[in-house]
């Protein structure tokens, strides 16, 4: 059977596999796909090319890493992998013919299904695939030599060619599981990077699999929009691991990279750039443009000029991050003088991880301590650590944040902390706790907790350590 | 008529190539990365190719004791192996002024020109430097290169992707020595010293009971026999504040000799115990005496801001391979409000180069870390404004002559460490440094890999990266043992 005839014969399943593929790329795991790009950076210029070619496989890398850049457009991941995996089915469908196989077409699918699940894991660069295409119509004009002494000799050519190209595209870096858990995590990262804060909100609200990533997302955008205190317990809380997440050996890139996205906003500028760094450094090639992005966001911040302008200018010659690249050199040539500097704190020396120490320095000592005053205090609670939310909320909200409605959260921790020994009228005075707060405890003191699943005394009573 | 049609074209060829320079009045200060202008270069230095950024063409005069034209057509500079060697032999010893041209589409600038000092004091061939990320206290994939100076070639020295990803760290030679002998720690569960003499390799444990740990900072004498180290435990920890980034202070340090030939290792109740912390030891170009840095130990991190190391000196005698029985302080820094580390005596034995920051003992974080010359026979300290850059400038090496010195500086960015080098009189005077030179001149600015500790020797190491992976994995260490 000719291939024509062949390719006729199996249009059909062939035709139907790959809109599988597609719509299982596009609708079932599109930010699996999506997270290659945070582990990528393409610059289009001669010096960074040239650096590809210091290893094996360099064009597999620059036509993935070229294609990979897009895959932050909504539908362009789903719509290049699945175009890459046709491309790879029809090479070896060419290659199966003449090595006598009856059913090349169908026969061709088979790796491209093996493929496919390689791809889904994010560490895995699209190298691979753009690697497996040239190999698989090099291979298969190979077979096409008519002479057979050319044919082998172009056939070892390409073995020996192909061994150090799949030692270079097999991932160093520790694979990721593949779940509809991670799916959740990664989208709800994508909606936070591209600012869909509502989004956020409501999938946190969900957080179908109780997924510490995605709580932590969605207290970002309560803290984002200043009332983290207030929505702190509407959502699903693994204790105080959804508020930051620890830099520790071992952790995933994607958490690394994650990590600073709260110690930005909480103005934690040292441990973000440390979270920063570590994310680029520990990416499966050291390479992200995101990260790329969010160390010139810090360099702004603290006022580094000179970084920013190191990290902006390699940014200004990527595809997609190019326009903001050139918006903050131009900042830069223009406007340094007048920036103002966002990390205006105390210089202390603080432990990584250590955010209560970090936390307390910047409420108490940067002009714009609000967020970090928050943070402390709502790590404090979850921590279930009263004596420490009492000692923070004293020193560092008392008499500065709490003019306005103290939150209902605070105000049922404070209830916890009050001294039996001081007046109770005194104290409910003082700390500005509402009537209705007070009628609460004595409802919850009564038994009828049931109401007040979102109460603080529910989570301090009920809580567990989160997984 | 004929004869105008072809001059036309080949005036319109010319155009296109875009080697033509029209004249023009304006003088600007020349814009070349990296910059090379008014400097000082050794005589058997690699093409210092430079970038215009935006450039299509460049156009380069040399006035020397002959004239040289260099002509690109594009914003690099590259210039051709044969030719610049060429250059560098005829003029050695003068001074050249460079007048450079450069073709932005239709107008053309004329920088101011600028000068070269070809110095007839050549620099040792070879230079290794590790390449790692900036990431703080902690590394994924790092490497140690040597880099022949002469050329564009590296080696790969070692590279931790072989090594179970383990850290390697401070390749350092015996400068000024007749033979060379070298050492790098190799850490991990198969790790050890690697120490190489005369083409061989043993892999040393350095860590014995009676003393506080592994080698870490250190150097060896120039007959190779002794290495004076360090056996800090190290402790990152960071700054919040936006101005510095990490600070590593050491949780406890003393100094620990080791005799290569005896496999021994022994210490001096001067320089160990809980009272102080002694780091960065150094050898005197003579070897009969220990340079290092010394701090009263305080409660750290609490106090880190008040540690300042002073410079102490104490006696050793090679023949019975003991330190002597007296300290001295050098150089009081805590007295000027600073603090002093990595210590490298001038193989002429004239000068002492050091590191000197605010406070502590890291200061390759410290954006205020300059490199200041004592001249050890008056007392004399230079703070060396001419190389020293707006960032931390440190990790610095002497050539085996003691004419140029190398370190590692952010002068640029902060963050990524770049290898300068300068020029040293034998008055101390030392010249505007200059960026090691890169076939690519736009090499810096693209990659994310920053050069830590670059140490010049002049003879290619015996070994690469593949023979120390073998070692790793195959040998086993040598124990040394502790001698009271």
């Amino acid at each position: 059977m000719s291939l024509r005839a062949d390719r006729n014969r199996s249009i059909l399943p062939v035709t139907l596999w790959f809109v599988a593929l597609w719509a299982f790329f596009q609708f079932a795991f599109p930010y699996h796909l999506a997270l290659k790009e945070r582990y990528v950076l393409f610059l289009s210029d001669a010096t960074w090319l040239s650096t590809y070619f210091q290893k094996p496989a360099p064009l597999s890398y620059i036509t993935g890493d070229w294609l990979t850049q897009f895959f932050l457009i909504p539908g362009a991941a789903a719509l290049l992998v699945t175009a890459l995996l046709f491309l790879f089915w029809d090479g070896i469908r060419f290659i199966l013919k003449p090595l006598g196989s009856k059913h090349p077409a169908l026969w061709a699918l088979l790796p491209t299904a093996v493929l496919a699940f390689l791809i889904l894991f994010p560490e895995v660069p699209l190298a691979v695939l753009t690697g497996a295409c040239f190999f698989a119509w090099l291979f298969a004009a190979a077979v096409r030599i008519r002479s057979r002494a050319l044919r082998f000799g172009t056939f070892l050519l390409l073995l020996a060619l192909l061994i150090p190209t799949a030692r270079s595209l097999t991932p160093t870096a520790r694979l990721s599981r593949i779940s509809l858990e991670r799916e959740y995590d990664y989208r709800i990262y994508f909606n936070a990077c591209a600012g869909h804060w509502d989004r956020v909100e409501k999938m946190g609200l969900r957080n179908p699999h109780e997924s510490v990533v995605t709580a932590y997302y969605y207290n970002l955008s309560q803290a984002r929009a200043g009332c983290l205190p207030d929505g702190l317990l509407k959502a699903y809380q693994p204790t105080w691991h959804g508020l930051f997440i620890p830099v520790r050996e071992g952790v995933e890139c994607f958490r690394l990279m994650a990590s600073a996205d709260a110690l930005i906003l909480s103005g934690d500028y040292a441990q973000a750039q440390h979270s920063a760094m570590l994310g680029m450094t520990f990416s499966p090639r050291q390479r992200s443009a995101a990260m790329l992005r969010t160390m010139s966001d810090i360099a702004f911040a603290n006022g580094d000029y000179d970084t920013a302008r190191r990290y902006l200018k390699m940014l200004s010659h990527t595809a997609l991050y190019k326009r903001w690249a050139q918006e903050g050199l131009r900042l830069l040539d223009t406007e340094a003088g007048n920036l103002a500097l966002k990390n205006d704190c105390r210089d202390i020396l603080v432990q990584h991880n250590d955010y209560r120490t970090s936390l307390a320095n910047i409420a108490a000592t940067a002009s714009k301590g609000k967020t970090a005053t928050d943070y402390l205090l709502c790590l404090d609670l979850l921590d279930k650590n009263l004596g420490n939310f009492r000692e923070d909320y004293d020193t560092l909200y008392k008499g500065r944040y709490d003019r306005q409605t103290v939150p209902v959260l605070y105000q049922e921790a404070l209830l916890m902390t009050f001294d039996e020994n001081t007046s109770p009228a005194d104290q409910l005075t003082e700390y500005r706790i509402a009537r209705q707060t007070l009628d609460n405890i004595t409802e919850f003191l009564k038994g009828n907790e049931g109401i007040f699943r979102k109460s603080y005394w529910f989570y301090y009573k009920y809580a567990q350590p989160a997984r | 008529m004929r004869h105008s049609w072809v001059l036309i074209g080949v005036a319109l060829l010319l155009t296109s190539c875009g080697l033509s320079f029209s004249d023009t009045a304006a003088e600007q200060e020349p814009m070349l990365f990296p910059d090379y202008t008014d400097i000082t270069l050794p005589v058997n230095i690699a093409p210092l190719n430079f970038s215009v950024e935006g450039a299509d063409a460049l156009r380069l005069e040399i006035e020397g004791r002959a004239s040289h034209l260099f002509k690109a057509n594009g914003s690099e500079m590259r210039f051709p192996m044969k030719r610049w060697k060429q250059l560098m032999a005829a003029e050695a010893g003068d001074t050249l002024r460079l007048s450079l041209s450069a073709r932005f589409g239709k107008e053309t600038v004329r920088y101011a020109p600028f000068h070269w000092v070809v110095s007839a004091d050549s620099i040792d061939r070879y230079m290794s430097y590790r390449l790692i990320e900036p990431a703080y206290e902690v590394w994924n994939v790092l490497s140690v290169e040597e880099r022949d100076l002469e050329s564009f070639r590296t080696r790969l020295l070692a590279d931790n992707t072989r090594t179970e990803g383990t850290c390697i760290n401070c390749h350092t030679a015996n400068r000024g020595g007749q033979s060379q002998v070298s050492f790098m720690h190799v850490r991990g569960k198969k790790g050890g010293t690697l120490y190489s003499r005369d083409g061989k390799m043993r892999k040393l444990n350095t860590a014995t009971d009676s003393t506080a740990g592994a080698a870490v900072y250190g150097e060896i004498s120039a007959d190779g026999r002794y290495g004076i180290f360090t056996t800090a435990d190290i402790r990152p920890i960071l700054h919040s504040g936006r101005h510095d980034k990490l600070e590593v202070f050491d949780a406890s340090s003393d100094l620990i000799l080791l005799d290569f030939e005896a496999g021994t290792v022994t210490d001096s109740p001067l320089t160990k115990g809980a009272a102080f912390q002694e780091t960065f030891p150094c050898w005197s170009a003579d070897g009969k005496t220990i340079y290092f840095c010394r701090a009263s130990a305080r409660p750290q991190p609490e106090e880190t801001f008040d540690m300042h190391y002073d410079l102490c000196a104490v006696g050793f005698d090679p023949e019975t391979g003991r330190m002597g029985d007296s300290l001295t302080t050098v150089v009081n820094a805590a007295a000027l409000g600073k603090s002093i580390s990595f210590p490298k005596c001038s193989p002429d034995g004239n000068y002492i180069l050091m590191t000197v920051s605010d406070y502590g003992t890291f200061p390759i974080w410290h954006s205020e870390t300059d490199l200041w010359l004592y001249e050890i026979a008056t007392g004399k300290i230079s703070t060396l404004e001419t190389i020293n850059g707006k960032y931390s400038d440190s990790y610095h090496s002497w050539s085996s002559d003691g004419r140029w010195i190398c370190w590692a500086s952010k002068r640029d960015d902060r963050l990524y460490g770049r290898p300068y080098f300068a020029h040293v009189s034998p008055d101390g005077t030392v010249s505007k440094p200059f960026v090691l030179p890169q076939k690519d001149p736009d090499h810096y600015l693209m990659t994310l890999k920053s050069f830590n500790i670059p140490e010049l020797y002049r003879f290619p190491e015996s070994y690469d990266a593949s023979f120390v992976r073998d070692f790793y994995r195959d040998m086993k260490a040598e124990q040394m043992t502790y001698r009271p």
